[in-house]
């Protein structure tokens, strides 16, 4: 779990990685510093240490230093963050509304109508068969 | 040690396909079989693709690599020398478990490659001898595709009907036409309908991170229930260490360890490897003895040798419209085999398939490539990338033909083990010549196929590490002993009661996804076994 000064140094961070932008919320307008990154974190715990040390190194910089920072010289500890943080954020329902992005499950419906026309082209023009007994 | 089950007639080391397979159809015929499993049972519910932790979990928790993943069942793979990195699942069904399930069959050039265009070996039997089993194999599993693609000689059928192509397979298909290039609605190992115990596909995309829904026709649902019923006993969370040998030379069994790390040894008269293209030379090079300080049945110097891994190419383009390019199957929407055959006049020799695929998920389209600057994805960069590509990026994968070389091989490394202290395999591998300017060739014929189905922009993978699904040849079957493992049925020429089944008996890679022919090799070869088996000799 993290701490209040984590979550406030997580913020910054995941704001200038996810601004807002039209229709889109910024991470933490969308929750990404409160209950989606834990919920991200439940997800992943294997990259609970990478992202503490993420936060840790931010401690003191101004955020886009601190990016420069850990992206050039702490890959490890830059793909939790970021992997993190955009993984928390696509989780929120605002974001998959503006994205337009309506998960499965969806019927696996027969669209052969819809192509045929275009596969009779294929089998007419035939093709080269090597190697076959055609006897 | 005692043996699980005393009598066992035939022993199969791994539950994936081609063990499975071989299970159901000895059991039936009235063998005891036993198989040893080093994983455990999945069930769809276990998997991640219908819930939130999907996207996350598939970086890790069921990520194809042994490697990234290190579950309890996995083994390590040290594959510092290989641009490849290798992929397998272990578990009942083995890695038909995290396929994307492109149900393919060879072409008929693939087995005479050596007559064709004089390169490697010709095979020791013929695409038509192979059929029957194709068609037996396609029906039983329940794949889905469309009769009458042109690039076969025969109009195979499928006991169902093909997946939807969608908006995006459409638009693929309109550049297709406008080039003049074959393509084909794909054939996929996942249910368009509800098919025996499997329920129709409901289009998650989640193919490689194991099936939420069930609909996918790997081994745990298409044939281990059959061959339980038969009378097979399959043993999980059994990893075998050697096989033993007696008096006689025979094979005598497998050793092997428990999740509670108790040694047992079961006995069998007959053994069959189905541990896959990496697991199958471990096991052999780590039965090495003092009467065979190679490892077992390797006279001939070639096990481990002349693996095949099929460097793969991706080329994606995206698209001005927002295609549903997310939804699956992923599996396969189309299948192109245009440039599969050999045409000397392009600078090497066979070819390659095409696979259409989809790009399930949002996160993957704005993951961070180290070494790269984090604005080009991220801050004021980040909605765009993001929307500009999720769901309007196509791929199309390139399989490509992978010729033997004995170079390229699995050993056993010196230091690295798994949890149980047994030596792991390592991988030495580098891709040909050959290889490089197929990959060449084919990757700018993606992007004109790209181009012209109206692709606004388009970016190459040109040998995806992450892709090594194909373990292919290193334990190749032949008819002279003095250059191959085993022969056409499986057996091995060292060990009369020894067989490889997996796709270490292939001898030379073929260009398509080999999962259809593992199979039907295994049916034929199991078959041949049991019609056979008054001559066949065994361990007493």
């Amino acid at each position: 779990m993290l701490d209040p000064t984590a979550r406030d140094r997580l913020a910054v961070l995941a704001d200038v990685l996810i601004p807002g932008s039209g229709d889109f919320p910024s991470a933490s307008a969308a929750g990404v510093p409160t209950d989606l990154i834990d919920r991200a974190l439940g997800f992943r715990p294997d990259l609970v240490p990478a992202f503490g040390r993420a936060l840790e190194l931010a401690d003191g910089l101004d955020a886009e230093a601190a990016l420069d920072l850990i992206s050039t010289g702490h890959i490890a500890e830059f793909e939790a963050l970021s992997t993190l943080v955009s993984g928390a954020y696509l989780q929120s329902p605002q974001v998959q509304q503006a994205l337009n992005y309506r998960p499965a499950p969806r019927q696996a419906n027969d669209d052969i109508d819809s192509y045929v026309d275009l596969l009779e082209v294929v089998v007419d023009r035939g093709f080269d068969i090597h190697g076959a007994d055609l006897s | 040690m005692q043996s699980a089950v005393e009598d066992a007639d035939v022993l199969i080391v791994g539950a994936g396909p081609s063990g499975a397979v071989a299970a159901y159809e000895l059991a039936r015929r009235g063998f005891k079989v036993v198989c040893l499993e080093q994983g455990d049972w999945n069930l769809p519910d276990d998997f991640t693709g219908d819930k939130p932790s999907w996207e996350l979990a598939r970086l890790k928790q069921w990520h194809p690599s042994p490697n990234r993943r290190g579950n309890d069942a996995d083994y390590p793979i040290n594959a510092d020398n290989s641009p490849l990195e290798p992929l397998l699942f272990n578990g009942v069904g083995g890695s038909s478990i995290l396929y994307s399930g492109h149900w393919v069959r060879a072409l008929p050039s693939d087995f005479r490659v050596k007559t064709l265009d004089g390169v490697a070996e010709d095979w020791p039997f013929t695409y038509e001898d192979l059929r029957p089993f194709y068609d037996e194999v396609t029906h039983h599993i329940g794949a889905s595709g469309l009769e009458g693609d042109p690039s076969y000689p025969d109009a195979h059928t499928f006991p169902l009907p093909p997946l939807p192509i969608g908006k995006a397979g459409l638009r693929a298909a309109r550049g297709m036409d406008k080039l003049g290039w074959h393509w084909w609605p794909a054939p996929n190992a996942i249910s368009s309908r509800a098919f025996r115990n499997r329920p129709a596909c409901q289009r998650y995309g989640a193919c490689e991170s194991g099936c939420p829904a069930g609909a996918k026709a790997s081994a745990d649902l298409t044939y281990w229930p059959d061959a339980i019923a038969a009378g097979a006993v399959l043993i999980t969370g059994a990893r075998v260490r050697t096989l033993t040998t007696d008096e006689n030379g025979l094979v005598a069994g497998a050793e092997y360890v428990d999740r509670d790390g108790h040694w047992h040894h079961q006995r069998a008269g007959i053994t069959i490897l189905a541990a896959n293209g990496i697991g199958t030379p471990r096991i052999l090079l780590n039965s090495a003895s003092s009467a065979h300080p190679d490892g077992l049945a390797n006279s001939s110097g070639l096990v481990g040798k002349r693996l095949m891994i099929h460097p793969y190419a991706s080329v994606y383009g995206t698209y001005d419209e927002d295609l549903e390019s997310h939804l699956g199957p992923a599996g396969q929407s189309l299948q192109s085999l245009e440039f599969y055959e050999t045409d000397e006049s392009r600078g090497f020799v066979r070819g390659g398939k095409w696979n259409l695929m989809p790009t399930p998920g949002p996160l993957n389209r704005v993951l961070w490539e180290p070494g790269t600057d984090w604005r080009d994805g991220f801050g004021s960069s980040f909605h765009d990338k993001l929307s500009s590509t999720f769901g309007r990026t196509l791929e199309w994968g390139i399989t490509t033909e992978d010729l033997p070389e004995e170079s390229n091989e699995i050993v056993l490394d010196p230091e690295l083990t798994d949890s149980d202290g047994i030596p792991a395999a390592k991988i030495n591998y580098q891709i040909t010549e050959n290889n490089d300017r197929l990959l060449d060739f084919h990757i700018a014929r993606a992007v004109e196929a790209h181009e012209a189905a109206g692709a606004v922009s388009i970016h190459v993978d040109r040998v995806v590490r992450d892709s090594g699904w194909h373990l292919l040849g290193s334990a190749r079957m032949g008819e002279d002993p003095k250059d191959s493992v085993v022969d056409q049925w499986g057996r091995s020429h060292d060990i009369p009661n020894l067989f490889v089944l997996d796709g270490s008996n292939f001898v030379t890679s073929t260009g398509v996804n080999p999962t259809a022919t593992i199979m039907a090799i295994a049916l034929r070869a199991a078959r041949h076994l049991a019609d056979n088996r008054h001559n066949q000799v065994s361990a007493s």
